[in-house]
């Protein structure tokens, strides 16, 4: 079974992984706490979109994502010097959740029931750097060393589910920072680093979502999310597959605060070498994402995100002022994905499309930085959800919703695969 | 009076888990076979390098322990290369032995590694029709051809470095 893990991967290396010559880091540029708190938290309600239909006592779901080729600075003990050096961002994702109606399932799904759930959904993030050993006669093997710090975010929620009407969650989220030893190998009980954050979401018929992220009493990231069918469904028909279905979104992230690792200054540059007053800017997002049933077996999906930042900001590297693009994001998804005939059938999805996104920090991980903080995205995935088991697998080469969980992934190739159980 | 039994249940498994990102991130570190135990390096003059580890392996899939030295000098990040393994070495062999003394080592800055290794199949199924070849099945005997088309890395442990004047 290793062996045939083993050849996958090397399969999937062979087809999709090409000589970058991209930035070298400094391995402090990826350790922002807020993007990873607002990762686990998006990776958790995902999730939940997914389970809040379904009738269940037991999920868990593991996903694996690797980008190639970070050249990042790093020491080598036997030159003794500092040098840029190919690592692996390694990302896993884990989550259980156990789940007791209270009075039992209900038989459709327009029916009620009371739901209460556990859940624990885990998210690490670190470098890692492979090397080849030769077994002589019985082949060569590749093995792997955690380098730099490494991340484990984790969220324990509890949900509350009047289906389908009303839906909440709400937990802690830790984030622990932890240091390897320099031989490769790292102990998870003595974190260097260890914050808290509280969030909670909550959700009504089916309609309407908003979340957010607390730190130290004061919210990090808000969101809310508005599907319009449902609502429409109040006032008129809306049954009909060929409708299209809408959703608005509002988005407000503490993502700029003048910490060394931010990609740009807030308000005025600042001098590192002489202590200064941090400022912050909020990034404000407003979003629509229309999903249109072509036929019975194809549908097409689009998004559009515009963008405002509260505060001027300007680049680390030569303290010019950014001129921020209006737009944030855009993509366009063509999906193959037969119309279910029964709830809880096999569903079988594939997908391909090209996405554009904007942000500060693009010029600063992109091969050429003079092209701008702008990059256009492909992607192309497959999902399979049968009853109690299923698979995703996506490759993907500077699309946007993966550029915006982590910017360090420009013109980076990211291969990711997940499997889940669900009983 | 169930859904108490439900709430201490789910109470215990979470915490059980511990956090999904290290369960999440152990997954991942068995199937690229990252370093999980610690190796220590000494040079002794006359005698050669000292190997000592903390790791045993008595289960039953353990085909022996190898060692690799990285082929080039002054680089952490060279490839290693196998020195010895329980054909060269009989200690080798034995899942509880925790040393190795490498008699000839080049001199220079090398590092070195302890890989435990595991056969690809239980006992009762190394066998013809899994590609064994029969001599195998000879009460003792698990020859080089066995071994080098059967087995797999499962642990290794992380670098020991050591200067060799």
């Amino acid at each position: 079974m290793k062996k045939l893990l083993t050849i996958t991967i090397a399969a999937m290396l062979l087809l999709f992984v090409r000589p970058l010559f991209s930035a070298v880091y400094e391995a402090s540029t990826l350790h922002n706490s807020v993007s990873r708190s607002e990762t686990v938290q998006d990776l958790y309600l995902k999730r939940w979109s997914i389970l809040q239909d379904k009738n269940f006592y037991f999920d868990i779901y593991g996903k694996i994502n690797w980008i190639f080729n970070l050249d990042v600075n790093t020491y080598n003990a036997g030159t003794q010097e500092t040098e840029a050096t190919k690592l692996k961002l390694t990302r896993t994702y884990g989550s259980m959740t156990l789940a007791m109606p209270l009075g039992g399932y209900r038989e459709t799904p327009e029916g009620k029931d009371f739901l209460i759930a556990l859940t624990t959904t885990g998210f690490h993030y670190g470098l890692t750097k492979t090397l080849k050993v030769n077994r002589g006669d019985a082949g060569s093997e590749s093995i792997t060393d955690y380098k730099h710090s490494q991340f484990f975010d984790d969220i324990y929620a509890f949900t509350f589910m009047y289906r389908p009407y009303f839906t909440f969650h709400g937990g802690l989220i830790y984030n622990n920072e932890c240091v390897p030893e320099d031989d490769g190998s790292m102990s998870y009980t003595d974190p260097v680093k260890s914050y808290r954050k509280t969030f909670f979401g909550i959700q009504l018929y089916n309609a309407m979502a908003f979340s957010m992220n607390i730190d130290d009493g004061k919210p990090e990231s808000t969101k809310l999310a508005v599907d319009i069918n449902p609502l429409a469904g109040y006032l008129t028909d809306v049954s009909n597959i060929y409708i299209p279905f809408v959703t608005v979104g509002v988005e407000r992230t503490a993502a700029y605060n003048d910490r060394l690792y931010d990609s740009v200054w807030v308000k005025t540059p600042k001098d590192t070498s002489a202590s200064y007053s941090p400022n912050s800017a909020t990034l404000n997002i407003l979003s629509l994402k229309v999903v249109q049933r072509l036929s019975q077996l194809f549908t097409v999906e689009g998004f559009i995100g515009a963008q405002y930042i509260d505060r001027s900001i300007y680049t680390k590297t030569d303290s010019r002022k950014i001129d921020v693009s209006a737009s944030k994001e855009w993509y366009l998804l063509l999906n193959f994905n037969p119309v279910s005939t029964a709830a809880d059938s096999v569903k079988i999805k594939a997908y391909t499309g090209i996405s554009w996104y904007w942000d500060p920090a693009i010029a600063i991980h992109r091969k050429n930085p003079d092209k701008g903080n702008a990059l256009y995205g492909w992607i192309f995935g497959a999902d399979c959800d049968f009853k109690h088991f299923g698979a995703e697998f996506k490759t993907e080469y500077n699309f946007s919703t993966e550029l915006k969980t982590l910017l360090e992934a420009s013109d980076k190739w990211s291969v990711e695969g997940s499997i889940f159980l669900r009983i | 009076m169930k859904y108490i039994k439900f709430i201490i249940i789910a109470v215990l498994l979470n915490t059980a888990f511990t956090g999904c990102s290290y369960v999440s991130d152990y997954v991942e570190g068995a199937i690229t076979d990252r370093a999980s135990f610690s190796v220590q390096a000494e040079f002794i003059a006359g005698t050669g390098v000292q190997l000592s580890w903390d790791k045993t392996d008595t289960g039953g899939n353990f085909a022996g322990i190898e060692i690799y030295r990285t082929s080039e000098e002054n680089d952490e990040y060279a490839n290693y290369t196998l020195i010895a393994s329980r054909y060269s070495d009989s200690s080798l062999a034995i899942g509880t032995t925790k040393t190795y003394i490498d008699t000839a080592p080049p001199s220079g800055t090398y590092f070195y590694r302890v890989g435990l290794i595991h056969w690809d199949k239980d006992t009762n199924e190394r066998t013809a029709a899994n590609g064994y070849i029969p001599a195998y099945e000879i009460p003792g005997w698990d020859g080089t051809t066995n071994y080098n088309a059967h087995t797999d890395l499962d642990k290794v442990s992380g670098y020991g470095i050591v200067t060799i004047p």
